[in-house]
């Protein structure tokens, strides 16, 4: 079963780490939780 | 993980982003409609569109950070009234009164108003549906105000999970940038970063390192095992015409840990004097007078300021001497610099 990654915050930090994590392990799940409007100006 | 509204969600690693938040200057009226802060992108539209729609005329920034004085630039391009209103009496202490009073001159002829030594008190409606600011040097009328007194981590979520805390307030993270509890890490302004030239966890709450930090906790995650090596402290900003960098330690930081310091600051030009177009850039380098390391660098100018400040942050990060960077092999050509680089220049004034 693939593994699953929760990533909350969708800053600079937040997505930088999804789209590394997945790269490195394409079967990885993962989700990325924001609050607020807009995701990831910075990344 | 519970999230409000949605089913829980099952993980195997948690990332933990929660970034920061802004810090509020606990003074009455401070939720009034037309005061902002100015976090992400968000806020950056929020801001643009109330100026456009209200027609806004007057700007207060309260504060005299990163963010505040890059704001100023901002709304005098806007074509705004701009009044900076600090506890301080200069901007920018940190890179010393001479910088400070460079920093400030440039704010003045671009036409902010700095009013110093002044504390804010309040914020209340104004008759004429604007905002009146209430400080310690009288009131003054405001259609928008921009708080910028600097963030504090966001630590609710991380605290909640049992996670522990740096002596800074952030959340502690090893090299791998695991938190406390091996499956969940943290990265970006949530969490402390290793200082490498104080050799101390510090906040240093900025994009790039939150990149960074970011990219190898999911490389960690992903399998792979990455080491953060931490920062020499770098940073730049610019005000107007005006480029301010610093990397590592000030003179007065070092002192502060215990270390005999001794510095030198110079005048230097951005490009070969005879070359149009050549500015000022005034230099500190600040070293340990026992090793003879170089502990940091301050810098102020024109131009050329970010790119002198890079090659001594790395100076920092391979622990070159005074003697190496006095002598280092810079790329040279009129355009660019002199013959002798302010590097240079500065690095063998200290020496002597």
């Amino acid at each position: 079963m693939p593994g699953k990654l929760v990533v909350v915050g969708g800053g600079a930090g937040g997505p930088s780490a999804a789209a590394k994590a997945k790269r490195v392990d394409p079967e990885l799940e993962v989700t990325i939780l924001e609050g607020g409007e807009h995701v990831s100006f910075t990344t | 993980m519970e999230i409000s509204g949605s089913d829980p969600l099952p993980f195997d690693y948690l990332m933990v982003a929660t970034g920061a938040t802004p810090r509020l200057p606990g003074v009455s009226g401070e939720e009034l409609e037309g005061i902002f802060f100015l976090r992400n992108v968000t806020d950056a539209i929020r801001i643009k569109s109330f100026i456009h729609e209200r027609m806004a005329r007057r700007a207060v920034v309260v504060g005299a950070g990163l963010v505040s004085l890059e704001a100023c630039e901002a709304f005098r391009r806007l074509g705004l009234e701009t009044t900076v209103i600090y506890r301080q009496d200069l901007p920018m202490r940190r890179w010393g009164e001479d910088f400070a009073e460079i920093i400030l001159a440039e704010l003045e002829t671009n036409g902010v108003t700095f009013m110093a030594d002044t504390s804010l008190e309040g914020f209340e409606p104004a008759p004429s549906g604007q905002i009146m600011v209430k400080t310690s040097s009288g009131a003054l009328e405001a259609d928008l105000v921009l708080i910028g007194i600097g963030v504090t981590p966001e630590v609710s979520l991380a605290s909640q999970a049992g996670l522990n805390l740096g002596p800074t307030g952030a959340i502690a993270v090893n090299e791998r940038l695991q938190t406390s509890v091996p499956f969940i890490y943290a990265a970006g302004d949530c969490c402390e970063c290793f200082h490498r030239v104080s050799r101390k966890p510090v906040y240093a709450p900025l994009g790039d390192i939150a990149n960074k930090q970011g990219r190898i906790a999911g490389a960690n995650i992903g399998g792979q095992n990455i080491s953060f090596p931490g920062i020499v402290g770098s940073i730049c900003f610019k005000v107007f015409n005006l480029e301010v960098a610093s990397t590592g330690l000030t003179e007065e930081e070092a002192r502060n840990m215990g270390l005999e310091t001794a510095s030198a600051t110079i005048q230097g030009v951005s490009k070969a004097h005879v070359f149009p177009g050549s500015g000022e850039l005034h230099i500190r380098l600040v070293a340990d007078t026992d090793s003879g390391r170089l502990l940091g660098a301050q810098a102020v100018g024109s131009d050329g300021v970010v790119s002198r400040i890079n090659v001594l942050a790395t100076g920092l990060s391979a622990n070159l001497s005074l003697e190496e960077l006095a002598y280092l092999d810079l790329a040279y050509a009129p355009p660019f610099s002199g013959a002798w680089d302010p590097i240079h220049i500065a690095a063998q004034k200290l020496l002597k």
